[in-house]
């Protein structure tokens, strides 16, 4: 129901906005429910036709009148066709969107016109885009109510199924009242009994030799892989593929003296008698027949023989039926192969100009009887060049040795290899299908409240109702199937649609009641990053647009300038209408300008080149006048001198505003890679600090394992605290200063742990008597509110006994923190004096943190992509920096440890993150087409990274040098296939092996 | 000058006069020392010098080609690629003469700049020269360069120069260079630069080139506005509040360092900090010692007195240090903005994107994408939403930012929300009064609200800075029209027509 809206206005695919989105949703629904009920009215009506012709045909027959039933039927036949064909005609139009789009508003007057205006232009866009919108949107807003049961009742479908019961009825009362059933008199009115069963060649009449017992044992062919199977007791019936050898053994009713085994079509064969009743033998599956014993001239019955066909293999591909590709860009083509005994090779064939050739994709050694793979190709793979449209389909072959190797193919599909300049369009096109499609939902998510809901059946709520903002979206990504997961667009996809998932999966997965501290905030955090996510993507597409922009305007202004001059080069050969002519054709051209133009954002390069298009238009009408008038030929060289020069101010003015972008990069490149230096070198300096500082430790007593045992105690503690203070007990408590009290316990709780797992003795002692204290605090309010009936009795006592359980582990932690602060406190003066030695030193680090801190911060300010993780990092890695020196100077070994750990793991973090942010901003601006503002990447190692890029993301099998022997070497890869890999890494290995065993 | 001075040494008789006039900016007794002029190539080349100081760009090349011709002088020849780059800068020129002023300018657009551009060079001439002890004789000439580049090709400076320092108008050769507002992408307050150029041009007559540059810029800042009021100009609420923090942390910006350019202070903020300092110093000094103490300083100035001795021979007795903490006294009784202020980077030619002309988002990338994710939003009519975002980019405690006001006022009103939109210019327009299309959309604002007299106010600010908006000029000419200004109420709607027309270039 969608449907593009290219069109002569040249309006652009897939940008449709949500509110029609929603009224082409509703067109659907009812679209499809009035076909439902055409269906079914036109069904009781033949029912009800064909019902009275069986009971008129029946009497027929009864009364002896074989030539009027038949009449009868074809009658009522006929009558049921025809009914059928009154109900469905006009079927197609009444299904169309203008004619449901009337059905609604006739039953919504104060729609009228308007709905149909909507559905008119979504299929032939013309006038005001914005106008147009608004009216969508009221429409949307006015049709919120509607149903389609409202538009198409289901009283006209009940009204013609009571024809159907009436003819029902009629056959019912000639059953029961006439002579014959319906079933009988048409067995009558056919001409007796049902043929009989398959002739067989070998049949015979006369008497039969009885046999029992009878024993099967299949022997499939070798290609079947099937393992042979006995059946017992069978009715003799054999089922097999052909080529199968089939052994036969039964016993007889009376002792015979000799036996042949007769098989249609082929000769008969002697069989074993074993004591005159144990007859044996076998004979080839070939084609359908029967086979028998004949025994002293007596046969036994015949027993069947039905060949199971060995069918072709079912091929399915995941792709569009038309899929454009540019010519060096990998796209995935998707399949799927079954088979019943085993697939010898998979194929594409491409058919270009009438021409069909056979591409190898897959040829298995294994034979499966599945194969799924989704290889990457580009176009000459399959030996498409530039402009080529090809038909495609993908066959598999079997293995069949038997009857012949038989292919199945797919359906068939069209790949059409785009120009530069064509992908490069779809791709654009795509960008912006996806912009208008993310907007929408980002403004929703944005104006959601900062917790959406209270309890997990809210949040279920929300979540499905959320879910319908990516309709657009979800319209758009659909049309990306089968698009290279590498490719720009599809990571944009990949990643909204990520961010989405774990939002959505996370509420879903909530439990009905009110949420907790801990849900709570991870609800928030990943609504957070879902919207960050969408953030991103809409200003990087935005970005991409805007900066092909750019280089659209240079180019064409540079192009039309070149036009200028040369026209104006040529002017005295041309006659006036000629002159004119030429000016009109460069004029046109302008116009596109001045489309490029409103692409831009609206800062000083889209006022500067406005206010010179109003200028060019301004000199391109006094050329027009001079020429026209025939005036002066040096009057009219000026006017286009002047044309020329406006041009080139403009192509001027974007191509330097696109050169200082660039050396703005150059020195964020710089400043990033000075920082991405220090990070490394930081955490270095980190981790050596903290090896010198445990070094002197030991040296000094203590004791790596009396701390640990120490911290240990510490941690148990705290976990047992915080586990306990998020019973649920402790929630949904009807009083407001219980659950205050409670809360507070829980932030301190919390505290408690994080300084902990930050091994921070003094600050973590402050947090476990903080927790101490407001466990005690929260369990007062608790008893008071017991005590004046707030809380009842039963789950006070609940919470009361986890506060209980909280509070001795809180206590717990307490003691335990006391008591490493004394072993510090007591440390021997060796150690503090060589911890005191190293606070220099740490000092030293800490300051170099904080510097780079603020660098940090500076590259995350200046950056495109988002870089806010690496700026958090580096604040906290200065942070630990400078507790550690801290620590050292108050001899705090254990202290300062954990402090120089984290800080060098931050100071890791920093480093990924800054990294991830150069590399987000290096894919938007590949994605832009490696130009517009910025075309050199800060911190991009140019090409060579870009392969690296590539690389890494590419399955790559290791190079068989890298072995000794080649066995290891295979070997190597059959064990990398067994073990927990990525599926292309799996298909990847496949295919190489393959490639290898051939060689 | 060092051209120049190349010259007066190689040239003899006439030619050297011409040129020893030049050097002192004197044009009328360059034109009355060219009259002995004969056809040497010396003399050929002195008056291919004359004739580019007095604007006659074509002609001067074409007179220095027949010397460099017959010569191999690498000096001349490099006079000759800059005459050839002007002359090339200014083709197709239009010249307009009232009065004492003679304005150079591309047809066109910059119709509109016309009348004021001459009215504010007489109006400088008439006012400022008296100020400042007289101006030179044979009146004034101006250039306006329709674009940046053409700025640059024009002023002999190199382009990575004035794009990084921002100059956007130059003194130079006895004739004052100017860029249109065009060439910045929301104009620029060029009425007051044609003034302060103005005054250069009189300071280097009157001193015989002797000013420093601390001297020329706080006399040129300071009397800027003079020609439209009577006292000097007020600090701009950025330079105030440079200087309150500069004050408070004791960081003012020596003079010694402001030699022997502003442009090679070490940051933009420095700059603008220095052209605070030494504007108030020359303000303290008329406060102390007269309207004519400037003009008595020049005199001092001129005789080869020393530029502080001489401040402070006329403002404080002759004791420099005395004066140096008056100074410093008469800054602490201002109340100068604390509020912490960005300064506004210039963007030529639009070379930049959108926020980067913005004196808070060009700083930080994190904020505009969060404010182009607003623009985005308010685009597709999602104004609630862009006002989440615009939030986002305006964190409490960073300095506000002006572009970021008017488009949370633009999603405001798109919601209805009018004296919310009306609070927001109205703060932004006090932080940063130049920014034109705060004031243009205040002056909407109050137009519908009915304060007519708010609305011109705020109208004719907003055309000041950006003459180049057509709907600012019509609306503006309407406000003449109801104040019974009839003359300039037909100028303005002539604007507003000039830049609507499909045929501006036909006058």
């Amino acid at each position: 129901m969608i449907r593009n809206q290219r069109g002569a206005s040249g309006v652009r695919p897939y940008v449709v906005p949500e509110s029609v989105v929603r009224i082409q949703r509703l067109l659907t629904l009812t679209a499809r429910r009035s076909a439902w009920l055409s269906a079914g009215r036109a069904g009781a009506l033949a029912v009800a036709a064909l019902f009275v012709g069986l009971a008129a045909a029946t009497l027929a027959v009864g009364e002896g009148s074989r030539r009027l039933a038949a009449m009868v039927l074809v009658a009522a036949a006929s009558g049921a066709v025809a009914l059928v064909a009154v109900r469905i005609r006009g079927l197609r139009r009444r299904l169309s969107p203008r004619s449901q789009a009337d059905a609604i508003e006739a039953i919504t007057p104060k729609l009228r016109g308007a709905l149909a205006t909507v559905v008119d232009r979504v299929e032939r866009p013309m006038g005001s885009p914005g106008l147009f919108l608004r009216l969508a949107d009221e429409v949307a807003q006015g049709l919120s109510r509607v149903r389609p049961a409202q538009v198409w009742p289901l009283r006209p479908l009940w009204l013609d199924a009571r024809w159907s019961l009436v003819g029902g009825a009629a056959l019912v009362a000639v059953t029961i009242a006439g002579p014959l059933s319906p079933i009988e008199a048409m067995r009558k009115l056919l001409g007796g009994a049902p043929a009989a069963a398959a002739v067989s060649p070998v049949q015979a009449d006369g008497p039969k030799a009885l046999l029992g017992d009878i024993t099967l044992r299949y022997i499939y062919p070798a290609y079947t892989r099937l393992d042979p199977l006995e059946v017992p007791n069978t009715n003799g019936e054999v089922h097999a593929p052909p080529g199968t050898v089939v052994e036969v053994r039964a016993k007889t009713a009376e002792p015979w003296t000799a036996a042949l085994l007769e098989v249609s079509g082929q000769d008969p064969v002697p069989a074993v008698l074993v004591d005159g009743r144990v007859v044996s033998s076998s004979f080839t599956v070939g084609g359908e027949g029967t086979w028998r014993f004949r025994f002293d001239g007596t046969a036994s019955a015949d027993f069947r023989i039905v060949p199971d066909p060995d069918l072709a293999p079912t091929v399915a591909v995941a792709t569009r039926a038309r899929h454009s590709i540019g010519k060096d860009e990998p796209f995935a083509l998707g399949f799927a192969v079954t088979d019943d005994y085993g697939l010898t090779r998979i194929v594409a064939e491409v058919t270009v100009r009438g021409k069909a050739t056979e591409v190898p994709l897959r040829t298995p050694l294994d034979m499966p009887r599945a194969l799924t793979d989704q290889p990457t190709l580009r176009a000459a793979d399959l030996g498409l060049s530039e402009g080529d449209v090809a038909k495609v389909r993908v066959g598999g072959w079997d293995n069949d040795e038997v009857s012949g190797h038989k292919v199945g193919w797919s359906s068939i599909f069209t790949i059409e290899v785009l120009g530069m300049s064509g992908s490069k369009a779809q791709n654009a096109e795509l960008r912006e299908a996806l912009l208008a499609a993310l907007i929408p939902p980002l403004a929703d998510f944005l104006l959601d409240p900062a917790l959406p809901a209270d309890t997990g059946a809210q949040a279920t709520r929300w979540a499905a109702n959320a879910d319908d903002r990516y309709v657009a979206f979800d319209l758009v990504a659909r049309q990306t199937e089968g698009l290279n997961r590498r490719n720009f667009e599809a990571r944009v996809i990949e990643n909204v649609n990520g961010a989405r998932r774990d939002l959505f999966a996370f509420v879903r997965g909530l439990p009905e009641g009110k949420l907790g501290n801990v849900d709570v905030t991870s609800f928030t955090s990943l609504q957070t990053a879902n919207v960050a996510t969408l953030e991103m993507a809409v200003w990087t597409l935005d970005k991409i647009s805007r900066a092909e922009a750019y280089k659209a305007i240079v180019e064409l202004a540079t192009a039309l300038a070149l036009d200028a001059r040369v026209l104006q080069e040529s002017l005295a050969s041309l006659t006036t209408p000629q002159a004119l002519a030429r000016l009109d054709r460069l004029d046109r051209q302008m116009d596109a300008l001045g489309t490029l133009t409103k692409k831009l954002d609206r800062g000083s390069m889209r006022s500067f080149l406005e206010s010179r298009t109003a200028e060019l238009d301004g000199a391109m009408g006094a050329a027009r006048r001079d020429i026209a008038k025939n005036a002066d030929t040096a009057v009219k060289v000026a006017d286009l001198q002047r044309i020329a020069d406006l041009l080139d101010e403009m192509a001027g003015g974007v191509e330097e505003a696109q050169k200082r972008s660039g050396e703005g990069d150059d020195a964020l490149k710089k400043e990033i890679e000075r920082l991405d230096q220090e990070f490394r070198e930081l955490a270095a300096a980190q981790e050596a600090l903290e090896a010198k500082t445990q070094a002197a430790r030991e040296k000094h007593g203590q004791s790596l394992d009396e701390g640990l045992k120490a911290w240990a105690e510490v941690d148990a503690a705290t976990k047992a605290a915080e586990r306990a203070l998020s019973n649920p007990s402790l929630s949904a408590l009807p009083s407001r200063s219980v659950q205050a009290g409670i809360g507070d316990a829980q932030h301190d709780g919390k505290g408690l742990g994080d300084s902990v797992r930050a091994r921070d003795t003094e600050q973590a002692a402050d947090r476990a008597e903080d927790t101490v204290q407001s466990i005690e605090r929260a369990r007062r309010r608790l008893d008071a509110a017991a005590r004046t009936g707030q809380v009842d009795a039963s789950a006070a006592a609940a919470a009361s006994s986890s506060l209980d359980e909280a509070q001795k582990a809180a206590m717990k932690a307490r003691a335990a923190l006391q008591k490493l602060q004394d072993a510090q406190s007591t440390g021997s003066p060796e150690l503090t004096e060589a911890l005191n030695s190293l606070s220099g030193e740490q000092s030293g680090v800490a300051g170099r943190a904080v510097e780079a801190a603020k660098a940090a911060k500076k590259v995350a300010q200046q950056m495109q992509s988002d870089a806010s993780a690496m700026e958090e990092a580096a604040v906290e890695g200065a942070s630990q920096a400078k507790r550690a020196t801290g620590d050292l100077q108050k001899g705090d070994a254990m202290a300062s440890e954990g402090a120089q750990d984290a800080a060098s793991d931050a100071f890791r973090r920093a480093r990924e993150a800054l990294q991830q942010a150069v590399k987000d901003q290096q894919e938007m601006q590949q994605a832009a087409g490696g130009g517009g503002v910025g075309e050199k990447q800060p911190g991009s190692g140019g090409d060579g990274e870009e392969q690296q890029l590539d690389a890494a993301m590419e399955v790559t099998i290791p190079a068989p040098e890298e072995f000794e022997t080649p066995e290891a070497y295979r070997k190597a890869l059959l064990e990398g296939m067994q073990g927990e890999v990525p599926e292309s890494y799996r298909a990847a290995s496949r295919r190489y092996y393959e490639e290898l065993v051939r060689q | 000058m060092t051209l120049l001075l190349w010259l007066a040494t190689a040239l003899a008789g006439a030619g050297n006069d011409v040129v020893a006039c030049l050097e002192l900016s004197d044009l009328a007794c360059a034109q009355t020392a060219a009259a002995g002029l004969g056809s040497s190539a010396e003399d050929r080349a002195a008056r291919a010098e004359l004739d580019f100081h007095l604007g006659e760009f074509a002609r001067a090349r074409d007179g220095l080609k027949q010397v460099v011709d017959g010569t191999k002088d690498p000096e001349l020849a490099k006079r000759y690629a800059l005459f050839e780059r002007v002359a090339s800068a200014t083709a197709q020129f239009t010249t307009e003469r009232r009065g004492d002023v003679t304005l150079r300018y591309r047809a066109g657009m910059d119709d509109v700049l016309l009348d004021e551009a001459l009215e504010t060079l007489q109006a400088s001439h008439d006012k400022i020269g008296p100020v400042l002890g007289g101006a030179p004789p044979g009146g004034v000439r101006m250039e306006l360069f329709p674009t940046a580049q053409r700025f640059i090709d024009a002023s002999s400076l190199p382009g990575e120069a004035v794009r990084k320092t921002g100059v956007i108008a130059l003194s130079k050769w006895t004739r004052l260079l100017v860029s249109s507002p065009r060439a910045l992408g929301r104009g620029y307050g060029w009425k007051d630069t044609i003034a302060h150029e103005y005054i250069h041009y009189i300071v280097s007559w009157r001193t015989k080139d002797q000013a420093p540059v601390w001297l020329q810029e706080g006399i040129a800042r300071s009397h800027e506005s003079m020609w439209r009021e009577d006292e000097p100009a007020a600090l701009t609420p950025t330079q105030e509040s440079l200087l309150a923090t500069a004050l408070a942390e004791d960081k003012l910006v020596p003079l010694t360092k402001m030699h022997p350019s502003m442009a090679f202070l070490d940051s933009a903020d420095e700059a603008a900090l220095a052209f605070a300092q030494v504007s108030t110093m020359i303000v303290h000094l008329r406060k102390t010692a007269g309207p004519d103490a400037v003009s008595r300083v020049l005199d001092k100035v001129r005789d080869g007195t020393d530029a502080l001795q001489a401040v402070a021979d006329v403002g404080s007795g002759g004791d420099t240090t005395a004066f140096m903490q008056a100074w410093k006294g008469y800054l602490k009784s201002l109340k100068l903005v604390s509020r912490k202020l960005a300064e506004s980077k210039v963007i030529l030619d639009g070379a930049g994107d959108e926020f980067e002309a913005d004196p808070q988002l060009g700083q930080r990338m994190d904020l505009a994408r969060f404010a182009r994710l607003g623009d985005i939003l308010l685009d597709h009519g999602k104004a609630e939403a862009a006002l989440v975002e615009f939030g986002k980019a305006a964190p409490p405690g960073e300095p506000p930012s002006p572009i970021l006001s008017v488009r949370t006022a633009d999603a405001l009103l798109a919601l209805g929300r009018k004296d919310q939109a009306r609070s927001v210019l109205l703060a932004s327009a006090k932080d940063y009064p130049e920014h034109a299309p705060t004031r243009v959309m205040l002056g909407k604002l109050l137009l519908a609200a009915g304060d007519s007299a708010g609305a011109f106010r705020e109208y004719r600010a907003g055309v000041d800075v950006d003459p180049f908006d057509s709907a600012a000029q019509a609306a503006l000419a309407e406000l003449y029209a109801a104040r019974g200004n009839t003359p300039l109420a037909e100028r303005h709607r002539r604007y507003a027509r000039l830049l609507t027309s499909t045929e501006p270039a036909t006058r």
